[in-house]
């Protein structure tokens, strides 16, 4: 089984829309949506209702006000400006379940418990199966449910034989990214050829360089400035990445997405044309 | 006011928006790049850098010598960052969260703390214009102490824009914290949709109030106008899809430079926001 990760440091660059198709090519497969944060891959896949297990991220600080004396103990020991005083109260949200208060509180007053901080599921789809999981709002701990998905989205994929586990990643380089790289054989970078989609794409390829990932470039609408699509291209041959191609603007992939299906999966657009030769040429490459 | 831009939802035009804003409200006002992961405004604004300094965050430094295997440590430690091998310390210092909790429950006093470089945070101006951002080091997991002391930066008076980063979870609640408002940017989509109702769910929770702003309005369906509605969430401004303004934005530059016109309609917008929050 191979895992195939698609991140793109910038976000909005067409890492879902890639990873929906690349779902459809390689079914029958396993897929997982990593960006817990913002999961939007169930949206044009959707997988069967399932049961969802709840996920504890951490725990998190609250005080008892019947027992606190005032003392102001916790607000000295906190250093993620979670404390406020008069009267003293935790704010969930600044809370990083770091514990220190809830030891160092003289009076006993502070209550440290297991936070909901998301869900998780796996279910059927209509090219296998789909790992989806959702961090609550202004939740904590993505990296965490990010692996904890992760690692049920492999023993899935193990367990039905398939070929392929198609990841859909995070923006960023942060926890979430690092959480979803770990047992990846390789990673298709989208990229948009702009000023800002190289600064981000290079900040992403030092990461992935560091971490020594198999990773590929896949430029999205690089007509739009033919120019920085070169110096993209360029700049990710130094570095040793494969090139996996071009996919021009295409108004068909809003549309696509409208209908909530997977690009290619209704009519041929220019978009899934590129996308569909991107796959084959991945494939090729993994099983050389 | 202090206004932040956030989305959900990335790539929907925040760092166009926020740019745009800063440049059209002009001298005198601020603007915090806070998407420290992945920090675009300087491409766009070209700021003259005045100062940079790195930027780092405590993690422990355990002398062996004074180190009894208590373990208390470890056991205080809820992020698994310290574990005992044959009674010594280990520090695994990428899954510290610099609480300095160990520091504080060692008994022999053998753990103190050494700065960990994280980051670095840049200062400049364009024409009068305040400008800071924060850029995260390569491989480092946790962008929120960097975003917290961006926003530290914000001068006392005069207006203030912070470009948040995208998601819902604590690098951006760390970035809109504090704000008085929050624009959200979204496109027309399902997607963009589903993350715009996440966003919103997140600014109840911690109480800003905020307003839309629909990019690219033509491109999508109606669902997210029904939606707002609905919701009765107001929608401040909606932009087409302009391949004009995508192709500037491709070479680093913001609306305002192919569509000057827009610069009006911002401060408005602006105006129209900070006059909401008076009343």
């Amino acid at each position: 089984m191979k895992q195939v990760l698609i991140l793109s440091g910038k976000g909005g660059t067409g890492k879902t829309t890639v990873a929906g198709a690349f779902a459809r090519l390689a079914a029958p497969c396993v897929v997982a949506d990593c960006d817990v944060d913002a999961a939007d891959l169930h949206i044009i896949l959707s997988p069967e209702p399932a049961v969802r297990q709840d996920f504890h991220g951490g725990k998190k600080a609250s005080i008892d006000p019947s027992k606190c004396t005032a003392c102001g103990r916790c607000l000295q020991v906190c250093r993620f400006d979670a404390v406020t005083a008069g009267p003293f109260k935790i704010s969930e949200t600044s809370c990083e379940g770091c514990g220190v208060c809830v030891w160092n509180c003289p009076a006993g007053a502070i209550n440290f418990s297991e936070a909901l901080s998301g869900t998780w599921a796996i279910s059927p789809c209509r090219y296998g199966a789909f790992a989806g999981a959702r961090l609550e709002p202004a939740a904590e701990n993505s990296g965490k449910l990010v692996a904890l998905l992760k690692t049920e989205a492999v023993k899935a994929a193990e367990a039905s034989g398939a070929e392929y586990l198609i990841l859909d990643g995070s923006p960023g380089i942060g926890c979430p990214v690092l959480a979803s790289l770990g047992g990846v054989d390789a990673v298709v970078i989208v990229a948009e050829p702009t000023v800002s989609g190289r600064h981000d794409f290079l900040r992403l390829a030092e990461l992935l360089k560091q971490q020594k990932i198999k990773s590929f470039l896949l430029v999205n609408k690089w007509d739009l400035n033919i120019e920085e699509t070169e110096t993209l291209e360029k700049a990710a041959a130094g570095l040793g990445f494969g090139l996996l191609g071009r996919i021009p603007f295409d108004p068909g992939v809003v549309k696509t997405l409208l209908m909530r299906k997977t690009l290619g999966e209704t009519c041929a657009t220019p978009a899934a044309g590129a996308v569909e030769k991107a796959w084959r040429a991945l494939r090729s490459e993994l099983e050389k | 006011m202090k206004l932040a831009i956030a989305s959900g939802k990335g790539g929907t035009g925040k760092t166009s928006l926020a740019c745009a804003l800063a440049r059209a409200l002009g001298p005198g006002a601020a603007l915090l790049d806070c998407d420290v992961e992945e920090p675009d405004c300087a491409l766009f604004l070209k700021p003259v850098i005045e100062s940079e300094t790195d930027f780092s965050v405590p993690v422990p430094l355990i002398a062996p010598a004074k180190c009894k295997g208590h373990g208390r440590c470890q056991e205080v430690c809820e992020y698994n960052a310290i574990k005992l091998f044959n009674g010594k310390p280990f520090l695994f210092d990428h899954m510290c969260h610099s609480c300095g909790g160990c520091v504080l429950a060692c008994p022999e006093k053998a753990i103190t703390e050494k700065a960990h470089p994280a980051g670095k945070i840049r200062r400049g101006q364009i024409s009068g214009l305040f400008f800071a951002d924060g850029i995260m080091n390569i491989g480092e997991p946790s962008p929120v102490r960097l975003i917290k002391a961006v926003k530290k930066l914000a001068p006392a008076s005069g207006d203030v824009i912070i470009d948040c980063p995208p998601g819902t979870s604590c690098p951006m609640i760390n970035a809109v914290a504090g704000a008085d408002f929050c624009l959200l940017v979204s496109e027309p989509t399902p997607f963009g949709l589903s993350d715009l109702k996440l966003a919103v769910e997140t600014l109840e929770k911690i109480n800003i109030p905020y307003a839309l702003v629909i990019n690219r309005y033509d491109l999508g369906d109606k669902e997210m106008e029904n939606w707002c509605v609905e919701k009765s969430v107001k929608i401040l401004l909606r932009i087409p899809f302009d391949r004009e303004i995508a192709t500037a934005y491709s070479h680093g530059e913001t609306m305002l430079e192919v569509r000057p016109e827009y610069s009006q309609a911002l401060i408005a917008m602006f105006n129209v926001i900070k006059e909401g929050l008076r009343a």
